[in-house]
């Protein structure tokens, strides 16, 4: 039997309306419609790619060789999986393939070119509102994510950590409050005065529109769910978390400070279950990135020229940013929910959209992926002539993640390793 | 014994691709099938009940009598009991109101009416006996089928497709942004967007509606400060971040552009270095504006295309928007006009540039970079951007919009605001008055008016101005089923009603207002009056929404982006191309209209439309520039006729292989309207090898053999084969291009040599028609199918009547159709003709 406390039936017993701070007796957040941890789901994307020599082993499967990029995640060995040989077919267009990296719509850049539904999205899409934020998008750098809709228009990415905060842990402001109520009951008064319209036009209808009418009734009735649902959330208090909310940092050459801050708040928007899917893009778009030893803009860096100084340069600003995932498995291995790690239940996936940034090289993108529950700890080589579809793997995790679908965008199978 | 095993397995394997089209949700193929008696189409899906279903009062059915004989003498033999077919006479009752009934009997009909069963080798019936059965038979399904298209229409409504909510919105409200993209994607596996039973409708269907008409809104109503006059210079030559790529060495991505003393000149495709927003121009607002510039060709012997795309992180798209031709040693000044939103940004392109005399690119320039380069480039001397374009501030599109409600300017917070001269509830009246009979495109009754007007409370007290609280009626009138679903009462459609097919047949969007004039006059159904409503529509540019949107479903046009060619296949595809390839498709089709000329143009024609980037693909000389006009072709050329279209090859093409049998598809199922019956399942299409070795013709062979296969193929492949001398990007071939084992070509791309592919087997496009005809390739195969005309003329017909009115054709349907084909073989099967007969037809004009 099942003795944890519903933290939402605690409240509606107590009868009052605070918002109480997580609670040992009180976890896990997720408790209201499961038994076992939910799986989820974060991709990370480091733009300009990951240098493959200072990445790849000379020697697949367990027992690799450490090369200078996995000797920074050595304590993490078992937790991952090393994939090369995966890539979308049909990308080009110099960096336009960042925004199809979750999608893998084919010739970004080119003309006729229309995005399609990222992964996150997709998978967001199935979930549902279960959670406060069916997703959440990230970003180092500015509001330009890589989560798109099924009709191809980006949502934008949340980029300053402190505001990310307020909205999931902080009660906001009571206008802010009540814009959004606004905003939702306003749908849900338009919802209304269409179904009575449309029950007005029952009565007349013919046999065969009557059917039609029918179908969008329904159809407006549950989108009212749906918007009730989102408003439900508004009122439900959101979960309180020890950390105080974190301070923005403003200089965008930060961009290492920058990317802890967001991978910061990904163990606790796991762990209050506010979201089950994150996606979160580290790029330093302009300027010279902090990093010690490094005079040179990262974007440049990356068109490298092979040119021994300059790799070195650009292997500072990569270390650094593999170190910054290897702290943060390092967190989600730490935090515990009902006997297991919130790595144990979360599918981290850490990689780019660029194989070789010096040619602006779209195929053999370096991909980790840690936790989820999956079998870990070795280095899995695909064919780099003849690239495996990315979307294989992404499949393999919509399918981990409970998500029934037999394709997705370009998959043309599952992955088993 | 063992055909019964062959048929066995051929049935199950049938069942499995209805399987499968059902699960996949490919409701053409499931469509197919259905209506070949392999499955019955579960058109509850969509919630609608099939017609005839519902139809419970029909005529005490009389043909059994009369096709009892019939069956007993030829049929039941097979079809009894014990057969493996899917039709067993015994248990098939005579109950037409029954839809699946219905759809059997019908299929019955067809097959015996072209002579397909009994099968050849059986005794033939005799003919006395058939004519009965078919006669009678016929007059049932005839009656019934009227019948139900008198109680219920002949369909049901259908709602906007994706297209025609964002012309219709952009319309209304004067506006031009891209709205489709926020409705879910229309059913890809249907022809038509408009056919009523293949259109969901589901909830998100209604999130993206409150949320495209949100957006709408979002452009319709501009209330900031007036935006400053004149155009802003991308001053390329002196920006901070192009002149970074000046010196930067070209391992580092630069030192591929370069200033000169007046320009600034670029060598290879790369947008980011003179994007707009990286030379700090972002558009302010909404709207149309004018990108003017003056270039050359630098170091250009060859024409040079000057290229400008649109793009948009935001919304994930990007365009050419712009492509123009540069004469070597003749600087020339281009304009454009184009709808920008704040998000977007452009970019110049340099395209169709040689490579340098030595056989150098740009990269191969490793210490001088562009400044050492002999190549061909684009000199941008000067570009300017201006916008947006309003006459008066705010557009008139807010004022209309705000229909009355003056206006002011608030110094204080730069931005206009509403300065009601009555009672805020009267101004809500009369914009929603204006609104609501237009967008229901119908007279609306007070009470109406006043249950949109009733949802403009304000919830929020700081969100009292009118602009602000309009947007709540505006919404749910944008998403009420009144303004997404056609109306219409079963019968003749009364004037409105009409007013709103024609316009969406012909425009895509609402009546305007001599349409709708005309229909509150009651006028329009006059027959004279309406040919002359069609007329003035067809000559209005908005059709071109019409032609294109047509040929997006009749010829799949729409998927002409589905598949990308090899790169190193076919190198010289590109954006210019691909345009250039649509249009040519569109223009034709324009001009039959136009003009008035013949369907069999369809089949062969005399003229196309061509540029220079497609003449020289076309292998056709003395054609300059890059704008599309009409071109008489030689007469040895294998060009004209929708089949050597390199749109059509392109899109019956998989970008590495053509495949006898999808053209040869295409050309039955497309163009003359007569399907093959789906391939069984469990069967091994070839497998294409582009290392040279065979050809896809080889690889077909076997099908000859098989006589299960051969049925079939014997129709499908010829078309096929005659198609084959032209590639998958819709050139001329008599080899295979080949990545293994071949010849050098003779061809240059870009001033150089071509290393990418070689000259692989020699192709034979020559074949036999399945009525005996011989031909050496497609020039003789489209005499020969010049034969078939009316077929293709009323498959033309019956596409159209499918596309206006949004129902596939019924069984009485088709006296109408061969009415129109009767009526029009005389001249030949004149195009504008043909629309002008549809629109006068019964089953336009009836719901």
């Amino acid at each position: 039997m099942k003795t944890t406390l519903n933290r939402r039936t605690f409240l509606k017993a107590s009868g009052v309306s605070l918002a109480l701070p997580l609670l040992e007796s009180m976890n896990p957040a997720w408790g209201r419609e499961i038994n076992q941890p939910p799986r989820r789901m974060v991709f990370i994307c480091t733009t300009l790619g990951l240098h493959s020599p200072a990445l790849y082993p000379k020697t697949t499967g367990a027992d690799y060789d450490l090369t200078d990029y996995l000797g920074l995640v050595k304590e993490h060995r078992k937790d991952f999986t090393l994939f090369s040989g995966l890539s979308h077919p049909g990308q080009g267009g110099e960096h336009r393939c960042e925004m199809t990296w979750l999608s893998a719509a084919p010739n970004p850049g080119m003309d006729g070119f229309r995005n399609s539904i990222s992964v996150d999205q997709f998978a967001a899409g199935k979930l549902g509102y279960v959670t406060r934020f069916p997703s959440v998008s990230l970003s180092s750098d500015g509001p330009i994510s890589q989560s798109y809709t099924g009709s191809g228009v980006m949502i934008p990415a949340e980029y300053r950590p402190a505001g990310m905060f307020a909205k999931m842990f902080l009660q906001g402001n009571r206008e802010e409050i009540q814009r959004q109520k606004q905003k939702l009951t306003e749908g849900r008064s338009i919802l209304d005065e269409l179904m009575s319209q449309t029950r007005g036009l029952l009565k007349s209808a013919t046999a065969a529109d009557r059917a039609r009418l029918e179908e969008y009734f329904q159809s407006v009735r549950t989108a009212e769910k749906d918007l009730a649902e989102a408003q439900a959330w508004l009122d439900r208090p959101k979960p309180q978390v020890k950390q105080p909310q974190p301070k923005d940092i403003n200089d965008k050459t930060d961009l290492i400070g920058r990317t802890r801050l967001l991978l910061g708040l990904v163990p606790l928007i796991i762990q209050t279950d506010s979201s089950r899917v994150i996606s979160i893009v580290i790029q330093n778009n302009h300027g010279i990135p902090q990093v010690a030893g490094v005079n040179t803009e990262h974007h440049n860096l990356s068109h490298h020229g092979r040119v021994p100084a300059r790799i070195e340069q650009l292997m500072k600003i990569e270390r650094a940013i593999v170190t910054c995932y290897g702290e943060f498995l390092g967190q989600m291995k730490a935090r515990k929910e009902a006997g297991s790690s919130l790595l144990d239940n979360t599918m981290t996936l850490f990689g780019s959209n660029l194989g070789n940034a010096n040619s602006h090289n779209p195929r053999n993108n370096p991909i980790l992926l840690a936790g989820g529950g999956f079998k870990h700890g070795r280095y899995v080589a695909h064919d780099s002539k003849k690239n495996t579809p990315l979307c294989n793997l992404f499949l393999t995790m919509l399918q981990q993640a409970g998500i029934e679908s037999h394709s997705f965008a370009s998959s043309t199978g599952t992955l088993s390793w | 014994m063992k055909t019964d095993v062959l048929a066995r397995s051929a049935s199950e394997g049938i069942l499995l691709v209805a399987e499968f089209a059902k699960n996949s949700g490919s409701c053409r193929l499931a469509r197919i099938l259905g209506e070949f008696g392999y499955i019955q189409f579960p058109r509850l899906r969509f919630g609608l009940v099939p017609l005839l279903v519902l139809c419970t009062s029909v005529a005490a059915q009389s043909f059994a009598p009369d096709v009892e004989p019939l069956i007993d003498a030829s049929c039941i033999d097979c079809h009894d009991a014990a057969t493996k077919t899917r039709l067993d006479f015994e248990k098939l009752d005579h109950d037409l109101a029954n839809a699946g009934t219905f759809r059997q009997w019908e299929r019955i009909f067809d097959r015996v009416q072209k002579g397909e069963m009994p099968p050849r080798k059986k005794p033939r019936p005799a003919a006395a006996l058939i004519e009965k059965a078919l006669s009678s038979l016929g007059n049932d399904l005839r009656a019934t089928n009227l019948k139900q298209q008198e109680t219920n229409g002949r369909v049901p409504s259908r709602r906007l497709t994706r297209l025609e909510f964002e012309y219709t919105l952009q319309d209304l409200l004067g506006i031009r942004g891209d709205l489709a993209r926020h409705l879910p994607p229309e059913n890809v596996s249907s022809s038509f967007d408009t056919i009523a039973v293949d259109q969901g409708i589901s909830p998100v269907h209604i999130r993206s509606y409150l949320a495209a008409a949100d957006a709408a809104l979002d452009e319709a109503i501009e209330l900031g400060p007036k935006p400053r006059a004149g155009a802003r210079e991308m001053d390329y030559r002196n920006n901070r971040y192009s002149s970074m790529w000046f010196e930067r060495p070209i391992r580092n991505g630069g030192m591929t552009v370069m200033k000169t003393k007046d320009a600034y000149v670029m060598f290879e495709f790369k947008p980011h270095v003179a994007q707009s927003n990286n030379m700090g121009y972002e558009p302010r607002y909404p709207g149309l504006y004018r990108i003017t510039a003056e270039a050359y060709g630098y170091q250009a012997k060859t024409p040079v295309t000057f290229g400008i795309y649109r793009s948009s992180d935001l919304s994930g798209i990007s365009k050419l928007i712009g492509a123009f031709e540069l004469v070597p040693g003749k600087t020339r000044t281009i304009e454009l006009t184009e709808f920008f939103t704040p998000t977007d940004f452009f970019y110049p392109a340099a395209l169709d540039i040689n490579w340098a005399p030595d056989g150098k690119n740009i990269y191969q320039m490793r210490v001088k970079g562009a400044k050492g380069y002999k190549g061909e480039g684009l000199a941008i001397k000067w570009l300017k951007i201006e916008g947006p374009l309003e006459e008066e501030w705010p557009p008139a599109r807010t004022r209309e919009l705000l229909h009355g409600v003056p206006l002011r300017y608030l110094d204080k917070y730069r931005v206009h605001w509403p300065n009601p001269s009555k009672e805020p509830r009267e101004h809500l009246r009369d914009i929603i008055g204006r609104l609501l009979p237009l967008a229901f495109r119908r007279p609306v009754t007070p009470a109406e008016i006043e249950s949109f007007v009733s949802l403009a409370k304000p919830h929020h007290p700081k969100d009292h101005p009118i602009h602000k609280i309009v947007r709540v009626p505006l919404r749910a009138m944008f998403s009420s089923p009144q303004f997404l679903l056609h109306s219409g009462n079963p019968g003749r459609l009364d004037d409105h009603a009409l007013a709103t097919r024609l316009s969406y047949f012909l425009w895509k969007s609402l009546p305007d207002d001599e349409l709708f004039a005309l229909a509150e006059e009651k006028k329009l159904s006059q027959p004279e009056i309406l040919t002359g409503q069609v007329n003035r529509m067809l000559n209005d540019p908005r059709s071109n929404r019409f032609v294109n949107d047509f040929l997006n479903g009749w010829l799949g046009l729409r998927a002409i982006d589905a598949t990308t060619p090899d790169e190193k296949l076919y190198p010289e595809y590109d954006d210019t191309l691909r345009q250039a390839m649509l249009s040519e498709t569109r223009l034709v089709l324009r001009e039959l209209i136009k003009r008035d000329l013949s369907a069999r143009n369809f089949i062969d024609s005399d003229f196309t439309f061509l540029n220079r980037r497609l003449a020289t693909h076309y292998g056709i000389p003395g054609v300059a520039g890059e704008h599309m006009r009409r071109v008489s072709l030689p007469t040895d050329s294998v060009r004209g006729g929708l089949l050597t279209h390199a749109s059509v090859l392109k899109v019956t093409a998989n970008g590495t292989v053509s495949s006898p049998v999808k053209r040869g598809n295409f050309v039955l199922s497309t163009l003359l309207g007569t399907p093959p019956s789906p391939p069984p399942a469990n069967v091994d299409t070839p497998e294409p090898d582009t290392r040279g070795t065979r050809t896809m013709r080889e690889l077909l062979a076997k099908h000859r053999d098989v006589e299960a296969c051969a049925n079939c193929h014997r129709h499908i492949d010829p078309p096929g084969f005659a198609l084959e001398s032209l590639d998958p990007i819709g050139g001329y071939r008599t080899r295979y291009r080949t990545t293994g084992k071949g010849d050098r070509t003779k061809r240059r791309l870009y001033g150089r040599r071509i290393y990418e592919y070689r000259e692989g087997l020699r192709v034979d496009s020559s074949g036999t028609t399945n009525d005996g005809r011989k031909f050496t390739g497609i020039r003789e195969f489209k005499k020969h199918l010049l034969a078939h005309d009316e077929q293709v003329a009323r498959h033309f017909i019956s596409q159209l009547v499918v596309y206006a009115t949004g129902g596939e054709i019924q069984f009485a349907d088709r006296e109408e159709i061969e009415r129109i084909v009767r009526e029009t073989k005389p001249d030949a099967f004149p195009v504008r003709s043909i629309i002008h007969q549809v629109v006068q037809s019964k089953l336009f004009r009836s719901k």
